[in-house]
């Protein structure tokens, strides 16, 4: 935590607000400094220790209007297959790599890339509809 | 590499942002980041399309001493950058900054302080999204939080109506069987078991019965809401 505030502080001078949000900005600096934490670490976080962490409780603190892009980008999500939308929200809720999604589903790491590669492409295609 | 190809360009961007971005090629888009203006405007577009997430994650406050760290550190040398942005020294900004790093880091700075060495597997399991007649979803079932167990939570509040509760129920095969009523408030799930869904393909349904549930064990009311159950979890 403090080593993403100091990383803010550090390139704060790169943040355009013509170029995207502050807070996806601010929110993506946060995520890989938590990654690198969880790299060093060679942790692996467990969703059944802390279940409120599932994407279905964050859909029930999302605000009204946040609740409708929350319920966009599900939507989307729920169009992809079970196993690639499985990949997707490990890599984003939990910070797993490749390797470790690969090692939870018990696939190829090549398998990982191109599922993660195509929902990427689907999701995008589906949000900006 | 040949950054200028848009197409890869985007997708380097959605892996970045993903995180699954390995930790050298990471730095080296990174460089690529902070030379290109092209490339943070389709970084920038990422983080907002995946910022719904984020922003509905709980908010987590930094104790104290993390402040006081992050003063001692900046002061100790980090050169403070030029603020060329308003919002920098806003404090709304940097309060903004405290929730949005709860939230972005809460599912990953705290399973690792608080369950450094676990290993099982996370699986955020959508068992079903319910939507009413127009299509919006509004109720959606999650495998958990214990195993063998699923909430069942509204997408966002629900008018409440003293006269009138929310029951779910599962039609396998057409018939309907009650599962118990639904807490209209967002933020506030039901338990159900794993067991009482119907099999992938069949529905949960919502209608709405009087305020102690259907009296027939049959729903009275209108239904409000269905989905088909897309899986059982494992």
């Amino acid at each position: 935590m403090q080593e993403s505030f100091v990383t803010v502080w550090q390139r704060a001078g790169d943040y355009d607000g013509a170029r995207g949000s502050a807070t996806g900005w601010l929110t993506t600096i946060v995520r890989h400094c938590a990654i690198d934490h969880v790299r060093r670490r060679a942790a692996r976080p467990d969703s059944r220790s802390a279940p409120e962490e599932s994407i279905g409780s964050l859909a029930s603190n999302a605000s009204a209007e946040r609740g409708a892009e929350l319920s966009a980008l599900q939507r989307c999500l729920g169009e992809l297959e079970e196993q690639p939308r499985r990949a997707v929200l490990l890599a984003y809720l939990y910070g797993f790599t490749r390797a470790q999604i690969a090692s939870v589903c018990a696939v190829p790491i090549g398998t990982v890339k191109s599922w993660i590669r195509r929902s990427l492409e689907r999701l995008e295609r589906c949000l900006d509809a | 590499m040949r950054y200028d190809d848009p197409d890869l360009r985007e997708r380097l961007a959605a892996e970045y942002v993903l995180g699954t971005m390995p930790s050298r090629s990471r730095r080296r888009f990174e460089r690529l980041i902070a030379s290109d203006p092209a490339v943070v405007r389709v970084v920038g577009a990422w983080a907002d399309r995946l910022a719904p997430i984020d922003e509905a994650t709980p908010a987590e406050e930094p104790p104290p001493r993390v402040w006081r760290a992050v003063e001692a550190r900046i002061a100790a040398g980090a050169a403070p950058p030029a603020p060329a942005h308003g919002w920098l020294g806003s404090l709304a900004f940097w309060r903004g900054l405290a929730l949005a790093a709860g939230a972005a880091a809460a599912a990953l700075i705290i399973y690792v302080a608080a369950f450094p060495g676990r290993t099982g597997p996370p699986i955020p399991t959508v068992v079903a999204v319910l939507a009413d007649q127009s299509g919006d979803p509004n109720w959606i079932a999650i495998a958990g939080p214990q195993r063998d167990e699923i909430s069942v939570s509204a997408v966002r509040s629900q008018a409440e109506d003293t006269r009138h509760s929310f029951e779910l129920w599962s039609i396998a095969g057409g018939t309907p069987h009650p599962l118990g009523l639904l807490r209209p408030q967002s933020g506030s799930a039901a338990i159900i078991r794993a067991a009482q869904l119907p099999p992938p393909g069949d529905l949960l349904a919502v209608s709405l019965e009087p305020p102690e549930g259907s009296p027939t064990g049959l729903p009275t009311g209108p239904v409000v809401s269905q989905g088909k159950v897309l899986l059982r979890p494992p």
